[in-house]
Order: structure tokens, then sequence, then C-alpha cells
């Protein structure tokens, strides 16, 4: 099995962001949240490799464990809306009729709104907190993971093989559990792991509005919102946060569409 | 057609209908009081609560309420903002106008840049397709708040007399108005014109291998003639839809670029809104941009269904 280089590079990405977040209290030179005022504004240097913000903090500190709320609000909001929408979609599409409609019409709903903006609607009614950007993503994800399990479902469900399940005399739901679901979830993988990085990207989209994970808590969003005030003379403090999600959400999409050339038949 | 887009406008109604639900949750699900969020972060009496509770009908059951709220939205009435206490429709227009502007240009420039880069991507392939589609994938990987934050950064550096911040009114100046609307509407298309270009590829590829264009090689049109005749025609149409189906992400992302580039548009006034708290603000935003998309999507349904006989929706 070989990879091919693009799938290879964002692997290597994805580890690489996955050992900063893992290990971030020892990676980490200095504590990320403490100020220290004789190194505000500090450049990049010996001390503070990517610089220090207005408070002294020290940036490559801040970036590292950054990676965690990215991550940690990636995982688990494409973790809940796939298992919740994936459910919600396998059964619209086999069982059809009133619950296909009932389910599909509130994704019909769901998917009216700008991802962005029902996201933002989300987290500015219930409160700006982890929690809530959590949720708040995996609500707008809901639709996709829905949309795309009913239409594998749909096909699934008039499979010889499922036939001959119900032949034998196995209930719904266990057809559902044990032959539709794992022949759905190829797309749906390769779905995720392309939701993933537009779920980093909503992440930081929020923290930077002031709406995600709370200040002092480093996230790379809310590091961008505190670079705009300095970005004439040190900018560098907009640079590593910029970079940083670049990478990983590169990382993410090379290693999403490489796995969607080996997954999915239709590409 | 005129039985199609009245078939495609109920279709759509009861969406509408679940998305003005939406955005009416959205304010209840408020931790806390309804009434005591309007009042402010002021003390207040018991009295003076139950007062305003009674004036918002927030003693009446939440049916009747919804019910209330969506009569009045759609007589133009969506209620007083707490910031201003003027009404949030008007604050929304002019806002509105501003922002229908800024997409309207980004919408053009990604279009542009869409088309031509996969055009070029699909017609020249090798070299030239690869540069494309390895500039793509780095441009997704952008989100356009960062891609906004360097365009200023590097404005800054390199051209400090531009005023880029400086957002000029239409009225004041057309010309300089929309001068003033360039950069942050490059920081908006380029995100977009990544879905542009891959679909534009897709489709140029695809039409390529048709019968009717080979027949046309083979008679011996010009390879311009074909392009221009056959292929570009042929292929464009989905690609017009696709545009058209960016609306939503245009308009997202407007909010964040408005921000930095302090443009007084709907994204600039929704941050204002959730900064202060102000609810009837955010929920008037969050139902006029959804239903715009919606509508959106249906006139470019329409449209498509127009130019290409094969669609139908009867």
């Amino acid at each position: 099995m070989m990879m091919d280089p693009r799938t290879a590079i964002g692997a290597a990405i994805v580890a690489v962001v996955a050992c900063a977040a893992l290990g971030a209290p020892w990676l980490a030179p200095h504590d990320p949240n403490l100020p220290d005022f004789a190194a505000a504004l500090a450049p990049p240097g010996a001390s503070h490799w990517f610089g220090a913000d207005d408070l002294g903090r020290d940036t490559f500190s801040r970036i590292v464990h950054g990676a965690r709320a990215s991550l940690m609000v990636g995982f688990l909001s494409v973790a809940g809306a796939l298992v919740l929408g994936t459910s919600l979609g396998l059964i619209a599409g086999y069982f059809g009729g009133l619950a296909d409609a009932a389910i599909m019409r509130v994704m019909d709903v769901l998917f009216a709104f700008p991802g962005i903006l029902l996201a933002l609607g989300i987290t500015a009614a219930l409160g700006p907190s982890l929690s809530n950007a959590i949720l708040a993503i995996a609500v707008v994800n809901l639709p996709i993971f829905a949309r795309l399990a009913r239409s594998q479902a749909l096909v699934i469900r008039s499979l010889d093989y499922v036939e001959a399940r119900r032949a034998l005399g196995f209930g719904p739901l266990s057809i559902l559990v044990s032959t539709v679901l794992p022949n759905a979830m190829g797309p749906i993988v390769v779905q995720a792991s392309l939701l993933f990085a537009s779920a980093i990207i909503t992440e930081s989209y929020l923290s930077f509005l002031g709406l995600g994970v709370q200040p002092p808590t480093p996230t790379w969003g809310n590091m961008l919102r505190g670079a705009i005030g300095f970005l004439d003379m040190s900018a560098w403090l907009a640079w590593f946060p910029g970079i940083a999600i670049f990478a990983t959400v590169l990382g993410f999409n090379l290693l999403g569409d490489g796995l969607r050339d080996r997954l999915d038949p239709r590409a | 057609m005129m039985r199609m887009v009245a078939l495609r406008l109920a279709l759509t109604l009861p969406i509408l209908l679940g998305v003005s639900m939406v955005a009416f949750a959205l304010m209840r699900a408020l931790p806390g009081d309804f009434a005591q969020a309007s009042a402010g972060t002021t003390t207040i009496s018991v009295e003076a609560l139950d007062q305003i509770r009674r004036n918002l009908g927030l003693d009446r059951p939440i049916w009747a309420q919804y019910l209330a709220w969506l009569g009045n939205a759609l007589q133009g009435d969506l209620g007083l903002s707490f910031a201003t206490r003027r009404p949030v429709l008007g604050e929304l227009v002019p806002r509105f106008l501003v922002t229908a502007e800024l997409t309207l240009i980004a919408g053009l420039m990604a279009l542009t840049l869409g088309t031509c880069t996969g055009l070029a991507s699909a017609r020249l392939r090798g070299r030239v397709d690869w540069i494309v589609r390895g500039w793509n994938s780095l441009l997704l990987a952008v989100p356009n708040f960062v891609v906004a934050t360097l365009i200023v950064l590097l404005a800054g550096l390199y051209f400090p007399t531009i005023g880029i911040f400086t957002y000029v009114p239409f009225a004041e100046d057309p010309v300089a108005n929309v001068v003033s609307l360039l950069l942050p509407a490059l920081s908006l298309a380029l995100t977009v014109s990544v879905t542009i270009s891959e679909n534009t590829r897709a489709a140029v590829l695809e039409v390529s291998s048709q019968d009717y264009v080979m027949v046309a090689r083979a008679k011996g049109l010009t390879a311009s003639a074909v392009l221009r005749d056959y292929l570009v025609r042929n292929a464009l149409t989905p690609v017009i839809t696709v545009t058209g189906l960016q609306m939503a992400a245009l308009l997202g992302g407007s909010i964040l670029i408005e921000t930095i580039f302090t443009i007084p548009g709907m994204g600039q006034y929704l941050f204002e809104s959730v900064t202060t708290r102000d609810y009837p603000a955010i929920q008037g935003i969050v139902l006029v941009a959804a239903s715009v998309v919606l509508l959106v999507n249906v006139a470019v349904d329409i449209a498509y269904a127009r130019v290409d006989a094969r669609v139908s929706y009867d």
C-alpha cells in the first residue's frame, strides 16, 4: 500500500499538530498564560522562539496550547454531527415515509442558514464557551451527514444483500446497524475528514469574534484577534497563528482528499 | 414557466417558516431572562421587570409569542434594537445594501478568477493544471479573515499611503466607493473562487469528451471557435449555478471581512450586535440573511431551468 505524496504530507501535518496538542504541557517552554511585561512584544528570538504578545506571553507556547482547542472542537463537533446526523439520515433513507419527511425538513431548515451565521447565532444565544462552540459547529454539520447517510441508505436498502437479510427474518434495526451502516460508512468517513478542516476554520472564526473558547485560554482565532492592533509593528503575532490555522486545515484537506481517492468509488 | 416559479416558491415557504422558528428560538434560548436582557445590565425592581415582561408579551404562551413575532416580522417590524432603541429594520436596510454591493463585487471577482483558472487548468493540462490545483488547495486552507489580515498587513507595510481602511459611501463618490471595496472583496472572493475553479475544470473536461465537441473539431472548426461556441457555452451553465450557491459563503464571510476593514455593512452590524448582546438585531440579521440566501437559490434554480431546457420541475 503506497501512500500518494499529498496524503503523506497531510498525514504528517496532522500528526505534528496532534502531537503538539497532546504534548502541549511538555513542549511549551513557557506558561502560555503567564504575563511577563519585561518581554512584552518581544520579537522572535532565543528566549521566545515566536516572539511574545503585548502582555509578554510566549507566542510559541500559546500556539502549541492553541492546537488543543482547535483539535478538540474539530474532533468533538464532527464526531457529534457524524453520530447523530448519520443515525437520522439512515433512519430517514431506510424507512422513508413520515420519518423521512419529518427528519429531512428539519435538516433543510438547518441547511438554509449560511453555516457561520448559524454557528454565530447559536453561540451568541447560548453564551460563548468551548462546549457551546462544539455544539454550534455540530449543528451546522448535522444536515450534511444526514443528507449523505440518507442518500446512501436509499441505494443500499434495495440491494440484494439487504433483501436477503430481510428474508432471513432480521429486524429493521439489526439490518440498519449491521448491514446498511457498514456499507454506507465510506463516503461518510471521507466527508468527516473534510469537515474536520472546515470545523477548525469555523472554530477559529468564532474565537476570532470572541464567541469561542474564552481568553486567556489561547486559541489560534483569539490570538489573531489580539494581533490585529499590533500589525504595524509586531506582525509576527498575526503570522504564527495564521500559519498554524493554514497548515492544520491544509493537512486535514490533503488527508481527506487522499481518503476520498481510496474509499469513495464515485470520486 | 409561471407554474414552475410558483412551485419552487411553494417548496421554499415551509423552509422559510422553519428558518423563522429557528431565529425566534435562538433569542428565547438565552440563558437567564429575556426581559432582564432587554432591560440591560442595570439592577431593576421586580415590578419593573414584570412590566417589561407584559410589554414584550412574555407572559403569553410560547406559540402565541412566536405568531405575534412572525406577524410583526412579516410587516417589516423586527423589533427595537436593545442598543439604540430604534427599529432594527431601519438600521438593517442601509447596511444590507452595503453588504449586497460587497458580495456582488466579490462574486464577480470569484467568478472571473475561478472560471479563468478552471478553464486554463482543463484546457492546458500538464503543468498549468498542476499549478492551478495546488494553488486551489492552498487557498482552501486559508480562512478569509486570515487573507484579510495578511492584506491589511502587507498593504500597511508596502503601501502605507493607501487608505484601505476608509470606506467611502456610494452616495458620496461612487468610484471611490467601489475602489474602497476592492481589497475586502478580494479577501472574500479567493476562497469562493476555488469552488468555481474546480467546478469549471470538471465541467470543461466533461464537455470536452462529448461527441458534439469531437464532431465540431472533426469538421475543421478552429480551436478558438470550438472553445467559444461549444465548450464555454455548455460548461458554464452549471458553473453559474455553483456561483449562485456560493452566496451563503460570501454572506457568512462578510461578517469578519467587514469587521476587519471597518465597512458599515450587515456583517459588521452583526459583529457589533453580538458584542453588545443586542438580541433583536442578531435575530433580524439571521432571519434576513437566511431568507436572502434561500431566495437567491430559488432565483438560481429558475435561471438554470430557463437556460437549460433539459431541466424541469414538473
